[in-house]
């Protein structure tokens, strides 16, 4: 590009057909007087020619546009979840063990929620929850430490046989 | 998306395995004093018809109901009606049964109890004129 001339900047719009005609009728007034602008306007055009020309080599074979603008206007594009589907299954066929990973995964957080859902005491009412009776399962105390100035002991309840730990200071005694 | 998915199941994973592993439990706070009977909480019918039978006191209210999920590695802790410190550790469990260890003022014990099963009671700190039992029982 002509570096020391400031028309030189309008050269890629001009062979671009960019240029307004009054634009246009500028620059080549400026072409003629400006051998480096001509010479830097013949090689943007010869580039230009060679880009066409690649362009045309390489455009889709004509009697497939047919079908392809066929299958655009009769087709639907595909939706979020078909192509969100679509993409695990060809990445499952492509990197199986990963996908075995995230399966695995993707399992393990799934029963993880179930347990706690299954687990959660939410909305029991307390009436249902304790139980209290001879088979309702032993209470057994394995260890009890009062602290310095406490004294404990464990009671059984006659009916039930239920276990209380009765805690009193020792100035209660 | 499906990065995300995977960064969400990393993330989350751990908190819910250990989530997985904690105990319901429920903490039922009573105070039984020599006042007038009055009319009883139908959560604590049973319990109280049991304490009637060796305890002289005549009237049992249900102040508080706590509910909570014990771990290992979380204790789960409470004041129990404004006083006293409440602390229940998980020792170990398994389908049928838990072990225990429960702390409060004055006592530190560690108890046995069968899943959906009776309750273990804390009974003595004075309160309001009465004394406190606190029924502690593992789901």
């Amino acid at each position: 590009m002509a570096k020391d001339c400031r028309q030189g900047q309008s050269l890629n719009a001009y062979v671009d057909g960019e240029l307004k005609t009054t634009q246009a009728y500028r620059l080549e007034e400026h072409l003629r007087a400006c051998g480096e602008c001509r010479l830097e306007l013949e090689s943007l055009q010869k580039l230009q020619g060679l880009l066409r020309q690649g362009l045309q080599e390489h455009r889709v074979p004509a009697p497939l546009w047919p079908g392809v603008r066929a299958r655009i206007e009769q087709g639907h594009p595909p939706g979020l979840l078909t192509s969100w589907i679509r993409q695990i299954w060809e990445a499952g066929w492509e990197r199986p063990r990963r996908s075995f990973a995230h399966a695995v995964l993707a399992a393990l957080f799934l029963l993880s929620i179930v347990y706690l859902l299954w687990e959660s005491p939410a909305g029991r009412p307390p009436a249902e929850t304790l139980s209290v009776g001879p088979g309702a399962g032993e209470v057994v105390v394995e260890a009890l430490e009062p602290e310095p100035g406490f004294r404990a002991m464990v009671l059984t309840t006659s009916e039930q046989g239920l276990k209380v730990i009765w805690v009193v200071t020792r100035e209660d005694l | 998306m499906r990065h995300l998915l995977t960064v969400c199941v990393v993330l989350l994973l751990p908190a819910a395995l250990a989530f997985a592993q904690s105990v319901p439990i429920e903490v039922l706070v009573l105070v039984a004093s020599r006042e007038p009977a009055t009319g009883l909480d139908p959560a604590i019918h049973s319990l109280v018809r049991e304490l009637q039978r060796d305890f002289a006191y005549t009237n049992y209210r249900l102040v508080e109901t706590h509910r909570g999920q014990v771990s290992p590695e979380r204790p789960w802790r409470t004041a129990i009606a404004g006083g006293p410190d409440l602390s229940v550790v998980l020792i170990k469990a398994d389908q049928r049964r838990v072990e225990l260890k429960i702390t409060t003022t004055g006592v530190d014990t560690r108890v046995g109890l069968s899943r959906g099963g009776s309750p273990i009671l804390l009974g003595g700190p004075p309160h309001q004129g009465g004394v406190l039992i606190i029924a502690i029982s593992a789901r």
